[in-house]
C-alpha cells in the first residue's frame, strides 16, 4: 500500500502542476464526420479513439491534445459501405490502421470559444489542421464540441476516379462532442 | 378499340399498362442484376440507383392503377380449346405476376426505406419521393440487417419474374403460332381480331 501511494506521488509529480489532465467519457464522445454525397449528407463515425487532453483555460500555453483514432473502427451503418470507405479506395485501413491528432498550439477566440492548430496524420499523409471548439466547464466536466474542414484529397483518400467532387464531395466536416473528466 | 376491355380483347388503357410494365421490368430486372455486380466503391453507383428508384416507383404507380382496372373491368375469357388444367395454370401465372408487378417495386421502396443510410429518393430529380415510415423509424442498429433482408426478397422475386416470364412469353407465343387464336392479338394494339372477321 505504501509503495503504491509512493508510487502515485511520484506519478503526480512527474504531471506539470498547471496542466490539468482530463480523461475521456467514451460513453458521452462521440466523433463524426459528415460529407456530401450527391445530393445526400453521408454521416459516419469512428467508433474507436482516444485522447490525452492537458488543458487549463488559465493556461494555454502548456495545453496539449493528442488523439488515436482507430480508421478500421469508421462506420456509416452499413456493413457494405463500410467496407467500401475501409478498403483500398477509402481511407485503407489495413496499410493506414491509425489516424493521429497533435495539437501544436491553442487560442482562446471568445468566451468559452478555442481554436486549436495541430497536425493531422492521416493515411499516412501529414497536414496541419485548424480545429474551432466550444468549451464548458463543470464540476470538472469539460464538454467540447468542435468542427474541423478537413480535405480528404489532401490526405490522398479517395483518389483516382474518387478524386474529384463527385460524387463524393473533398471537403469533409469532422465533428467531434466530447466529455472529459478531470483526473484526480 | 376502346378504352375498356370487352369479353373478346383487353381495351386500350390495359394493353397500354400491360407493355408500359412489360418492357419497363424486363429492363428493371437486368439493370437491378447489373447494379448487383458493381462494387460499392463504383462512383456511377449512387446515380445509377436513384435511376432504379425511379423507374421501380412509376412501375408501382402503374401497377396498382393496373390491378385496379382489371378489377373494375371484364376479363377478356381464356379460349375454350384449353384443358381445366391449362386454364388453371395460365390464370395462375397472371395472378401471380399481378402480385409480383406490385410487390417487386414495393419490396425496392422498403429497402430504400430501410437502409441506415437513409439516402432520399428524388423520382427522376424532380421531388423528393418519402421513405416508408416505419421502416425509416427503425432503431439505427436493426436497419443494416433489416435492409439486407428485404434486400434479397427483392432481388429472389425479381429472379422468380424472370422465370414466370419465361413461361408468360413462351405460352402467349405457342398460343400465337402453334394454336394460331387471338390471345397474343387481344394484348396487341390496333390489331384485328380472328373472331372479329
Amino acid at each position: 500500500m505504501k509503495r503504491i501511494i509512493l508510487l502515485s506521488v511520484l506519478l503526480c509529480a512527474t504531471i506539470p502542476a498547471h496542466a490539468a489532465q482530463w480523461t475521456v467519457d467514451k460513453a458521452k464522445s462521440h466523433l463524426g464526420f459528415s460529407v456530401q454525397w450527391q445530393d445526400h449528407p453521408l454521416r459516419g463515425e469512428f467508433k474507436s479513439w482516444d485522447a490525452d487532453i492537458a488543458f487549463d483555460p488559465a493556461d494555454l500555453e502548456h495545453a496539449k491534445a493528442t488523439a488515436k483514432i482507430d480508421i478500421a473502427s469508421v462506420t456509416v451503418g452499413s456493413d457494405e459501405m463500410d467496407q467500401g470507405i475501409r478498403g483500398a479506395q477509402g481511407f485503407d485501413a489495413t496499410n493506414f490502421s491509425t489516424a493521429t491528432f497533435e495539437t501544436t498550439w491553442f487560442r482562446a477566440t471568445g468566451k468559452n470559444a478555442y481554436e486549436a492548430r495541430g497536425n493531422l496524420t492521416l493515411h499516412g499523409v501529414t497536414r496541419a489542421i485548424t480545429l474551432p471548439f466550444k468549451l464548458d466547464i463543470k464540476n470538472d466536466i469539460a464538454h467540447m464540441i468542435g468542427t474541423a474542414a478537413v480535405t480528404r484529397t489532401d490526405f490522398q483518400v479517395g483518389m483516382g476516379q474518387w478524386a474529384t467532387d463527385n460524387p463524393v464531395a473533398r471537403l469533409v466536416t469532422v465533428t467531434i462532442d466530447l466529455t472529459a473528466k478531470k483526473t484526480k | 378499340m376502346r378504352l375498356r376491355n370487352s369479353t373478346l380483347r383487353y381495351g386500350t388503357v390495359a394493353v397500354t399498362l400491360h407493355w408500359l410494365i412489360a418492357i419497363a421490368i424486363i429492363c428493371m430486372i437486368a439493370f437491378g442484376y447489373y447494379l448487383s455486380t458493381l462494387p460499392i466503391t463504383d462512383p456511377s453507383l449512387y446515380r445509377l440507383v436513384q435511376i432504379h428508384k425511379s423507374v421501380g416507383l412509376t412501375i408501382l404507380v402503374l401497377s396498382v392503377l393496373r390491378v385496379a382496372w382489371r378489377l373494375v373491368n371484364p376479363v377478356p375469357p381464356l379460349p375454350d380449346t384449353l384443358s381445366k388444367p391449362m386454364k388453371v395454370l395460365a390464370r395462375g401465372t397472371h395472378i401471380l405476376l399481378y402480385v409480383l408487378i406490385v410487390a417487386i417495386p414495393f419490396t425496392g421502396w422498403a429497402m430504400v426505406s430501410a437502409s441506415p443510410l437513409g439516402i432520399p429518393t428524388m423520382w427522376f430529380g424532380l421531388f423528393e419521393w418519402p421513405h416508408i415510415a416505419p421502416l425509416a423509424h427503425l432503431p439505427f442498429d436493426q436497419k443494416d440487417a433489416k435492409e439486407e433482408a428485404i434486400h434479397s426478397v427483392h432481388a429472389w422475386l425479381a429472379y422468380g419474374t424472370a422465370v414466370l416470364l419465361v413461361l408468360h412469353v413462351g405460352a402467349a407465343l405457342l398460343h400465337h403460332y402453334f394454336m394460331k387464336d387471338d390471345t397474343l392479338r387481344r394484348m396487341l394494339p390496333g390489331t384485328r381480331l380472328k373472331a372479329e372477321t
